[in-house]
Order: C-alpha cells, then structure tokens, then sequence
C-alpha cells in the first residue's frame, strides 16, 4: 500500500525532469510497466492454484486409471496450460518493456533482443489459444510438445536480458563520469593551483584516468557479443555488472577528492 | 582445688578487683557532671573548625570549576558527525565543491543501477510437466 503511494509521485517526477513528448511517454511506459507487474503477480497466484489441482488430479488419474478420472484430469490440465501460459506471457511483456524503456543498451542488442521477445509472446499467444481448446488426451500431449520449445527459448531469453537493464543504466551513468572527468581535468588546468598542488591534482587525475578505461574495457566486454566454446557453451566473463557499479562508484570517489579543494 | 579454697588461699586477688571497681565509678560520676554542665571554651572551638572546613570545601570546589573552565574553553571545537561523513564518505555534499549538480546528477543515476535493484527473475513455473507419459513408437 505505501509503495502503491509512493509510485506515481516518482513516476511525475521523474516525468518532470524531460521535455516535450517524452514526458507522457515515461509516465505511460511506468504506468503500464506497473499494470503488467501486478498481472504478473495475480498470474502466478493462479498458477500455484491450478498446479495443485492438476497434481491431486494427476495422481488421482494414475492411480484410479478411469475415464471419469481420465476426464478430469483433461480438463484441470487445459486450466493448467492456460494459467502457465498467462504467467509467461504478461512476464514476457514485463521483460519486452523493460528492455524497451531501459537506455544505455547497445541500439543493435536491444533491438535484436525486442525482436525476439516479439516472436515469443506472439508464440505463446498462439500456444495459450491452443490451450483453452484442449479437450482431450492427445491435445494435452501436442500442448506440452509445442509448448517445451517456447518455455526453454523463453528463459534463455530472459537470461540475456535480464542483466542489460543494470549494464544499459551503468553505461550511461559512466559516459556521463567521463564527461565529469573531462570537466575536472578542464577545470585543474585554468585553476591558479601552486605547483605542488598542481602537481598532486595531476597525480591524481592520472590514476582517475586508468580506472575510467578500466572500467570501458569491462562494459566493453559485458556488452559485446556473447562468446561460445568450442563445446558450443558460453564462455562466461570474470566480470559483472557489480564490478561496474562498485568501479564507477569508487570513480565518483576519487573524482569528488579532486573537485573539492 | 575447687574455687571457695582458691579464694581462701588467695585473699589478695579479691581486695585488688574491688579497688579496681571503685575507680571505675568514680570516673563515671565525673563524666556525669561533665555533659551536665558544657564548657563555653570548647564550644566556640568547635563552630571555628566547622567553618574552615565549610571554607576549604568552597574553596576546592571553585577551584575545580575554574580548572574545567579553563580546559573546556582551551579544547578546539570538535567536527559534528555529519560533516566527518560528508567529508570522508561523501564527497557530494561536501561544501565547496565544484560541479555539485553534475556530481549529485551521477549519484542519483548510480543509485537507479544498483544491480540489486534492476532484477527480474524468471517465473517460478514447471517447464517440463508432463500431465501423460508419452510413449515412445
């Protein structure tokens, strides 16, 4: 509740510090990112729900082997399929929007990745149809076949994508510390410092320089092309997003040493 | 020998413990007619010593206030809390500081990338349920 009153006063805020169009999107892309997350949260409660029946009925139907246990069975499945399917696809729109609205993501990667998303929510449209006509045994068995492709891309997907909302956000946070570092070096070089502190200020502006490409090369990394072994698996990089956050944040730190004097 | 033989045997013993009681009441009677009537000598003695000590006590106390005086007014104001952090900490807020907007525009926008906060895992759902056994051709 006290988030639920919190939120739009940040989302008008935030729409406040844009111009022009971008201010109605923002606060509309927020609203509807803050719809999705509530049917998405609705979602798996009902999930939960039609799991458990579907196990009582599962069972019930092994062990009773009856065509009225057959028959139930069915249609608790098709109640399962639909609410499994519901789950994913307001997640999916969650994710596809996110991405959408996050900045600081390489235009290339995100559109390659909206592309994909689009192609699996219209997919899983397409299954969840299918789903609400199951009626018997054999729908049940091509739902799950036509279903396990679309489930695994899904959460491949979402593996790729996930950590670009915190990578675009920190890459655009460091390009505006370099512009900052700019600013600093600019700013040392007119002041009338006495030597020594001239002298300190450079030291320090030297190591400052080092850490900032540092952390370019790690963020160059992250958000390049993913690396595969010979084997055909991911080479996962020794680097992260935290590494990022904590490079930049100790940046500022060095950076705010300089300034104040 | 039982003790009615040793006293016969031994009458001096017996005269020197009554001597001996006599000039122990003898004291007592003069103690008595001492606290009956005060002697106004010793008296003022008394209301002299009572107004040294009341004196050196005033006195050790004033002494001590003025040394705390001296030692709180001598001591260099000490840095409040806040400013230690913003000084150490946060470089943000401290004071004269060049590009304070562009620092504090950073800081918020770092703080929106934390890691922990920009998550979104994926749904808690069985991917692999199979309501019939499928059997294989």
């Amino acid at each position: 509740m006290f988030l639920g009153l919190v939120f739009p006063v940040q989302v008008w805020a935030q729409g406040l510090q844009n111009q022009g169009n971008i201010v109605i999107d923002t606060v509309r892309f927020e609203q509807e990112i803050q719809d999705l997350t509530i049917e998405y949260k609705s979602g798996l409660e009902v999930y939960e729900e039609k799991k458990n029946k579907l196990d009582f009925a599962k069972a019930q139907y092994e062990q009773l082997q009856t065509l009225a246990s057959l028959e139930e069975a069915v249609d608790v499945g098709r109640e399962f399929f639909v609410a499994r399917d519901e789950v994913l696809l307001s997640y999916a729109k969650l994710l596809r929007l996110k991405l959408y609205t996050s900045f600081g993501i390489f235009l290339k990667t995100k559109q390659d990745k909206i592309a994909a998303m689009d192609d699996l929510i219209s997919r899983l449209e397409k299954h969840n149809q299918n789903s609400k006509k199951i009626e018997s045994k054999d729908d049940i068995i091509n739902q799950t076949s036509e279903f396990s492709l679309v489930g695994l891309r899904l959460q491949a997907e979402s593996a790729r994508i996930v950590p670009l909302f915190s990578l675009g956000k920190l890459q655009s946070t460091f390009d505006k510390t370099a512009l900052l570092i700019d600013k600093v070096d600019a700013h040392i070089e007119e002041s009338n410092f006495s030597a020594a502190k001239k002298a300190e200020k450079e030291r320090g502006m030297q190591q400052i320089r080092r850490e900032e490409e540092d952390i370019k090369l790690i963020l160059k990394e992250l958000n390049g092309p993913i690396i595969l072994d010979k084997r055909g698996g991911v080479v996962k990089s020794k680097y992260d997003s935290n590494t990022v956050y904590s490079g930049i944040s100790k940046l500022l730190s060095y950076l705010g040493e300089i300034a104040a004097d | 020998m039982d003790q009615t033989q040793f006293a016969l045997e031994n009458p001096i013993l017996d005269d020197d413990s009554s001597k001996q009681s006599q000039t122990a009441d003898s004291r007592l009677s003069e103690n008595k007619i001492h606290s009956k009537t005060p002697d106004p000598t010793r008296v003022k003695l008394g209301q002299g010593r009572k107004k040294i000590v009341i004196f050196s006590i005033l006195g050790f106390l004033f002494f001590l206030a003025a040394l705390l005086a001296l030692f709180f007014l001598g001591r260099k104001p000490e840095e409040n809390l806040t400013d230690k952090l913003s000084n150490k900490n946060f470089p943000i807020i401290k004071k004269e500081m060049k590009f304070e907007d562009e620092f504090s525009e950073i800081y918020s926008d770092l703080k929106e990338a934390d890691p922990a906060l920009n998550t979104l895992p994926f749904p808690p759902v069985d991917l692999d349920f199979n309501l019939f056994v499928v059997e294989e051709e």
